[in-house]
């Protein structure tokens, strides 16, 4: 049995890696459940990275993957207290207590919900890279079935072997949060007060919102921000809403099933045409080394 | 909530007159609006009641609700009167028997008049029966400045005090209590000086910067530096 050697270079594989990402896109959309009520919609896309070939063990390694959020909405549900005015005491008797009682105006109906949206498009930098063995698979076109070779090499119809890359490991690391966090901050604070209060004058809110004893409180307390916004917000979406984990599995499958590294069509047309010469390929076996990906087709 | 003009037979939301009852007994109570009746009722002011005050909604909706008699304490009966829908202009007679025993239009001594300003600036109160008027200055809340149990203490103003006293500062919410009587029996208040606006929104501009102090937000951050990592072996 013979054997032909293809050798990609590190090179030549970072651009096959730009093919295989440029076409992952993924959305997804859900909600939480806890101390408050969130829900998302989130699209991902990737770019960038590059590729380490490593031998002895055989790996493929991908990179610092950029991954896009775009979109990435969240938008919070929040009870709220009720909020009252009056309800001090007029007339006080020694024994007796107050026995008269200013009315107790409530503006509002106990635990509304205040729905905030929050866009964090550009908020969050992360990357992916992951290390990958190579399979191997072989693609019957059952449409080929009733065809002969060339029959089958005519309607652009082949059986191919496939490689794909198996990930051994992948890891999804946030680099940074944007310093406009602090914004983030300023969104809520914004999006609550107008959502309990609505569409009543600034000073209104002013004064309403320092009688809601609480708020300040509620901004921190319900929402469970504590005291690190980064903590918060990664937890928010990586174990809240269990993104990080569903990226990760969504990349290693689509890497490892949908979009394979390489495809040899069999037979393979060594000379192509309108009068093809095809060479059958009984198997194809792969190896790597610190500077190339090496097919090894055995003829 | 923008309305900021009240006076003596002012009843709102944010304005009441009480009444304290003088002795046990079963009164007629009458009450009307723009000088028209639109209401009876009895009042059972008995031992045998242990409520100790009434808050008399005088919402026309809210006095055809009341299910029979009102029914207070014999020995401490306040009766609150308001209105919890709008600003209006409400008389309330309290008879015994045909005897007139209240009128608001014509306070005494022991009666008073409740006031909830809430919206920030300078109220002008003016008294044609004292002759004299003095100013509430209800302040622009401040978050560092202002604890709301500042606003708890209830302000109280009589006769002597307003012809006394210039100007009197308060926090929004924060109740007045005007003692009728003793020559006082009207009163106009109106809303003469606004606030300066470049205080408006301050409370909840603090708000924000709280939240942010409250929470550490890096600015920091050498590049790269990984913040969380979430990771996949098999």
């Amino acid at each position: 049995m013979a054997t032909i050697q293809l050798a990609v270079s590190e090179n030549s594989m970072n651009k096959v890696l730009d093919n295989l990402i440029n076409n992952f896109h993924i959305t997804k959309s859900g909600s939480s459940t806890g101390n408050f009520r969130a829900s998302y919609n989130v699209g991902i896309r990737l770019t960038g990275g590059s590729v380490d070939l490593k031998n002895d063990p055989d790996e493929i390694v991908l990179k610092e993957i950029d991954v896009n959020w775009d979109p990435l909405n969240v938008t919070l549900e929040i009870d709220i207290p009720e909020i009252c005015l009056g309800g001090f005491c007029i007339f006080w008797l020694p024994f007796l207590g107050c026995v008269a009682r200013a009315p107790k105006i409530c503006l509002f109906s106990a635990n509304p919900d205040i729905s905030i949206p929050l866009n964090l498009d550009g908020l969050i930098t992360s990357e992916i890279s992951g290390g990958f063995n190579a399979i191997i698979r072989y693609k019957d076109e059952p449409s080929n079935n009733s065809l002969n070779p060339y029959q089958a090499y005519a309607a652009n119809n082949m059986d191919k072997w496939q490689v794909f890359l198996n990930s051994r490991w992948l890891d999804l690391d946030i680099i940074d949060i944007s310093d406009t966090v602090g914004n983030l901050l300023d969104n809520i604070v914004d999006n609550l007060i107008n959502g309990i209060f609505g569409g009543l004058p600034g000073w209104a809110k002013d004064i309403l919102s320092w009688s809601l004893h609480e708020i300040n409180d509620i901004i921190r307390g319900i929402l469970d921000i504590g005291d690190d916004i980064d903590e918060w917000l990664s937890d928010l979406l990586g174990v809240n809403f269990g993104l990080f984990d569903f990226i990760l599995q969504e990349v290693g499958n689509y890497i490892a099933n949908s979009y394979p590294l390489y495809e040899i069509s069999n037979p393979f047309p060594i000379i192509p045409g309108a009068n093809p010469v095809l060479l059958p390929i009984n198997s194809i076996r792969t190896d790597v080394t610190n500077d190339e990906f090496v097919i090894n087709v055995d003829i | 909530m923008e309305n900021t003009n009240f006076s003596s037979n002012t009843l709102s939301p944010f304005s009441f007159l009480v009444h304290p009852l003088a002795k046990p007994g079963t009164y007629g109570i009458e009450i009307y609006e723009n000088n028209n009746l639109i209401h009876t009722n009895q009042i059972i002011s008995s031992n045998e009641n242990k409520e100790t005050s009434l808050n008399i909604d005088l919402y026309l909706p809210s006095l055809r609700a009341q299910k029979g008699s009102f029914k207070i304490n014999g020995d401490h009966a306040y009766l609150l009167f308001y209105n919890s829908q709008s600003f209006s202009k409400n008389r309330v007679i309290i008879k015994d028997k045909d005897s007139v025993v209240y009128d608001s239009i014509s306070p005494v001594k022991g009666d008073l008049f409740v006031l909830n300003l809430l919206k920030p600036g300078e109220y002008t109160l003016n008294s044609n029966s004292l002759k004299t008027s003095m100013k509430l200055n209800v302040q622009y809340p401040d978050l560092k400045r202002d604890k709301l149990s500042d606003a708890m203490t209830r302000i109280n103003l009589n006769s002597h005090s307003i012809k006394a006293i210039d100007s009197q500062s308060l926090l929004p919410n924060q109740g007045v209590i005007i003692q009728l009587g003793d020559g006082l029996k009207d009163f106009n208040i109106e809303y003469t000086k606004s606030y300066d606006k470049k205080l408006e929104n301050s409370v909840v501009n603090e708000l924000k910067r709280m939240a942010r102090s409250g929470i550490k937000v890096p600015t920091d951050r050498s590049k790269k530096q990984i913040i969380k990592k979430f990771s996949i072996r098999k």
